[in-house]
Formats: structure tokens, C-alpha cells, sequence
């Protein structure tokens, strides 16, 4: 039996991988360990653990790894806490694979572990671009990971081009679009009444993280994104920040800018942030949902900043620095019909049939473990 | 009547002991988080006794568990306050300004005296 370590941090990523565990569970031929770490322990961002094991997935590790502080070293500090214990984690569970996916480093740190420890590393999201320390991070990851999951054939190509052989580059699409392509997201009835909204009215869905290049920058480019909110007085949800660096100082900000018009979450569901998109007028921040789930939704997104600069986008994004006025502007565009319209059946570099999971599960299934999976070489 | 807010209220962070003593003080159940005068959530004896269950320490910030969209009003008029607090079903309804600014709280039954 084939066995499947898959690591988890933070609860955007864990509901795309929910459905890649749930295929492996009913396949006799597999079974998968769940290593969970960083956010999903941390009451900041509302345990999302406990969705987890509500969902009873087979969660055998509980890292602890997040220094408190939220500074560039706690954050180096808090990843190194996970790759020493991952080395244990691994000791123990003895997996034939590791499955990472993403950008974020705690995924290096699995990958890490797992090619220092002759076991292969396969990546989901592999090849894309997206800025600052992540796209680093993303294309670190490749290095060390024997198998790649592309989203698009344009992630693909880059993989070529940074020398991976062609057999181990598998084109499978955006497993995060699976859900939204089936329609498996929480229907407006539910997000209307969870959130006491009114659907008949405009409304604003706002993600902002801090950048880690542009650290102590993060509150003075949060506070013109609600500016504008606040400028425009829609209805709005806001979703706090991850644990990068800074990320405590945007917290607070955002409390004293709380409004009676306005919403916020530590953090909410993936099938609930599924249907947040389809019911919301504009997407604003720099979430990579604006770029990689708003278009399979035809949601405009407004991105700010520089977070994601080289990610590749659909007729959808409406770039803008962080300035209050230009994101205000942006957004009444985003909001008026004409761009609504322009958006039907637009062109995105992300791609799902609703079955890219199952073709991540099944090469994981087949493929064959052995040297010339585990002996990489990068040839340019 | 001016009421005195100081054991309705506690900072962000303040821990979990100081609201839970105020709230054993005040008798109402919850306390009203606010910094620089305005209203960041609030805090139940539920909300920590839900923190303790999650090993939270009695040091912990208020602020990592307080609930984050209190329900508020801004009505003036005391019938319409009152009609409100009603409707929401809590004990203890925050009274803000525009600019969430904590003005008063409006209570569902007067405090026993001690």
C-alpha cells in the first residue's frame, strides 16, 4: 500500500487538498498521513483544525511551529522549528511520498525534508510565477520535488525551460478550481444569511496579506485599501491576514477600522470563501484568488500592489498601487456593468475540468518509486 | 443616567482573566472590547471559557478570541435601543457612533446590588 504524507498549513490551501485526501481514503491501494501545522493551530485564525477533524481525516501530526512576534526572523525561526520536526515526523511515518503544494515555506521545508530523506516530493502548483519571497519559494520547491503538478500550460513550459524532465512535469490544471467548476461552494442563501448580508446590494470582498520584501510597509498599504472601503461604504467582508511578517500590526489596524457596514473573519471555510467569491461584486487586496479562482467565477478582482506582480491574469484583474483614490476608482469600475459584461466567458491561464485531483491521485498511484524518480538531474 | 463603562470594558490587550473578572463583576456575561475609544468586539464568559478548552492561558490577549462582529447599534432614541437589544438577543447591546466610537452600552435587566 502506497502511503501519501501531505502537509497542511493554513486553511486556504487545506480545502484543496481535503479533496485529494478524501480520493486517496477510498482507494485500497493508498492511504495518506495528514501533517498539520502553523495556522490551523493558532487561535488568531479560529483553529482551523477543528475543521479538520470534523471532516475526520486521518490528521497524524500536530506541528507546533509559529513563534510569536510575526517578524522576517520569527518567521525564519518558525520554519526552522518545522523542519526539525518533520525530520521526525518522517522517521516515524515512513511515507513512499510527500505532497506539498503552493508557494508558502513551510511546502519548502517538507520538500526538504522529504529529498534529504530519499523520499520523492511531489508539488501541486508548481511552475506558476507569483512575486517576492513566494515565487522564490515556489521555484526552491522544484528543485527539490521529483514530481510537478502544473496548473497551466504555461506553468508547464516554465518548468521546461528551468530544466525538469519532461516526464516528471504533469499537466493536470488547478485542483483549487475543481470545487468552483462543480459548483461545490456554499450557495448565496447561506453566505447571505451567515454573514447578514443583502445580495441585492454591492459587495466587496477584501484579502490583504502583508509582503515580506515590504515589511513595515504592510499597515500604511492596508490602511489606503480601507480608505477606499470605507470611502465607498458597500458592504463589506474582510478576511484578516496570514501569519506572515507584520501581519499582527494589519490585524489591529483593521479592528479600529471596523464599521458597522463591514464584516471581518479571522477565517472562514474554503466551500464558504467559494461562495463569498460568486456572491461578491469585487474581490480587493492581493489574494491569488483574485488571479487563479476569480475568473473561473467572472468576479473582478482589484490587485493591489506588488504582492502578486508575476503571476500570470485573466481580463479580470484591475492593477492598482497602493493609493486610496486609485483603488476607490478601480473599484467603482470594477462595479459598473460594462466590465461585468467584458469579463463572460473570458480567457484564463488556470485551468480545471472539475477532475484535476483525480489525476493528481492516480499518478501518484503509478508512478514507479524508484532511482530514476529519486535521482534528479537538472539539465539545462 | 451616566453609566460607568469602566467594568463593560477591557483592551485588546488586556487577557482573558481581566475580562473574566469583569464579567463576573458586572454580571452581564460579556464585555465590550475597545481601543482608542472604539468598539473591536466583545467577549463572553462563553467565549472563555471556549478559550480555556483550547488550553488558551488566562495571560492570553483578549483579543485572539473576542468576537469580531458584535452586534451594535447606533439608535439614539432609548425605545428604539431598547427594541434592538431585544431583537438581537444579548446582554449587553454596545451603543456607537458611526465611527464605532462606544458611547454607552445598553443592558438587558439592571444589575442585582452586591
Amino acid at each position: 500500500m502506497r502511503h501519501i504524507a501531505i502537509l497542511t498549513e493554513a486553511r486556504s490551501s487545506y480545502g484543496y487538498l481535503r479533496p485529494i485526501a478524501r480520493l486517496i481514503e477510498a482507494d485500497p491501494e493508498l492511504q495518506y498521513s495528514l501533517i498539520v501545522t502553523n495556522q490551523h493551530l493558532l487561535p488568531d485564525f479560529g483553529y482551523s483544525v477543528e475543521e479538520i477533524e470534523r471532516d475526520g481525516l486521518n490528521i497524524t501530526d500536530r506541528i507546533y511551529m509559529t513563534l510569536d512576534g510575526y517578524t522576517p526572523a520569527t518567521m525564519v525561526k518558525s520554519l526552522g522549528v518545522l523542519l526539525l520536526s518533520l525530520g521526525d515526523a518522517f522517521v516515524r511515518l515512513q511515507p513512499d511520498f510527500v505532497l506539498v503544494l503552493g508557494d508558502r515555506g513551510d511546502s519548502l521545508m517538507a520538500a526538504l525534508a522529504g529529498a534529504h530523506m530519499n523520499i520523492p516530493v511531489a508539488h501541486i502548483q508548481a511552475g506558476e510565477r507569483s512575486g517576492n519571497i513566494d515565487g522564490l519559494t515556489r521555484h526552491a520547491i522544484t528543485r527539490f520535488a521529483h514530481v510537478h503538478f502544473a496548473s497551466g500550460p504555461d506553468a508547464a513550459e516554465r518548468l521546461r525551460r528551468m530544466g525538469e524532465d519532461e516526464w516528471r512535469i504533469q499537466l493536470v490544471g488547478a485542483p483549487q478550481l475543481d470545487e468552483l467548476v462543480r459548483g461545490d461552494v456554499a450557495p448565496p442563501e447561506e453566505i447571505a444569511e451567515r454573514f447578514e448580508l443583502d445580495l441585492t446590494e454591492p459587495l466587496l470582498l477584501v484579502v490583504q496579506h502583508p509582503v515580506t520584501e515590504e515589511y513595515g510597509e504592510g499597515v500604511e498599504q492596508m490602511r489606503e485599501t480601507l480608505e477606499a472601503v470605507c470611502e465607498l461604504r458597500h458592504q463589506t467582508v474582510l478576511i484578516f491576514p496570514n501569519t506572515d511578517a507584520g501581519s499582527d500590526d494589519l490585524r489591529l489596524l483593521v479592528e479600529r477600522y471596523h464599521r458597522p457596514f463591514m464584516r471581518l473573519e479571522r477565517n472562514v471555510p474554503r466551500r464558504v470563501y467559494g461562495g463569498l467569491m460568486q456572491a461578491a461584486s469585487a474581490l480587493v487586496g492581493n489574494s491569488s484568488s483574485g488571479l487563479i479562482e476569480a475568473p473561473a467565477l467572472n468576479l473582478p478582482a482589484i490587485n493591489v500592489g506588488e504582492r502578486q506582480r508575476d503571476r500570470a491574469r485573466a481580463p479580470n484583474v484591475i492593477d492598482v498601487p497602493h493609493d486610496r483614490s486609485a483603488i476607490a476608482d478601480a473599484i467603482r469600475r470594477a462595479l459598473s456593468a460594462e466590465f461585468r459584461a467584458g469579463l463572460a466567458n473570458g480567457d484564463s491561464p488556470y485551468v480545471s475540468d472539475g477532475r484535476v485531483s483525480e489525476r493528481i491521485v492516480e499518478f501518484l498511484k503509478t508512478v514507479p518509486i524508484d532511482a530514476r524518480l529519486l535521482r534528479k538531474q537538472i539539465a539545462y | 443616567m451616566e453609566r460607568d463603562l469602566s467594568l463593560f470594558t477591557v483592551g485588546p490587550t488586556d487577557s482573558l482573566r481581566l475580562a473574566m473578572e469583569k464579567i463576573d463583576r458586572n454580571k452581564h456575561r460579556v464585555v465590550v472590547v475597545v481601543d482608542e475609544g472604539r468598539v473591536l468586539g466583545t467577549v463572553s464568559d462563553g467565549d472563555v471559557r471556549r478559550a480555556y478548552l483550547h488550553e488558551q492561558l488566562p495571560i492570553t490577549p483578549v483579543s485572539q478570541i473576542m468576537q469580531l462582529n458584535p452586534h451594535v447599534t447606533t439608535e439614539t432614541d432609548p425605545e428604539r435601543r431598547r427594541a434592538a437589544l431585544l431583537r438581537e438577543r444579548v446582554t449587553v447591546l454596545p451603543v456607537v457612533s458611526e465611527d464605532n466610537v462606544l458611547l454607552d452600552v445598553e443592558l438587558a435587566y439592571e444589575p442585582f446590588a452586591d
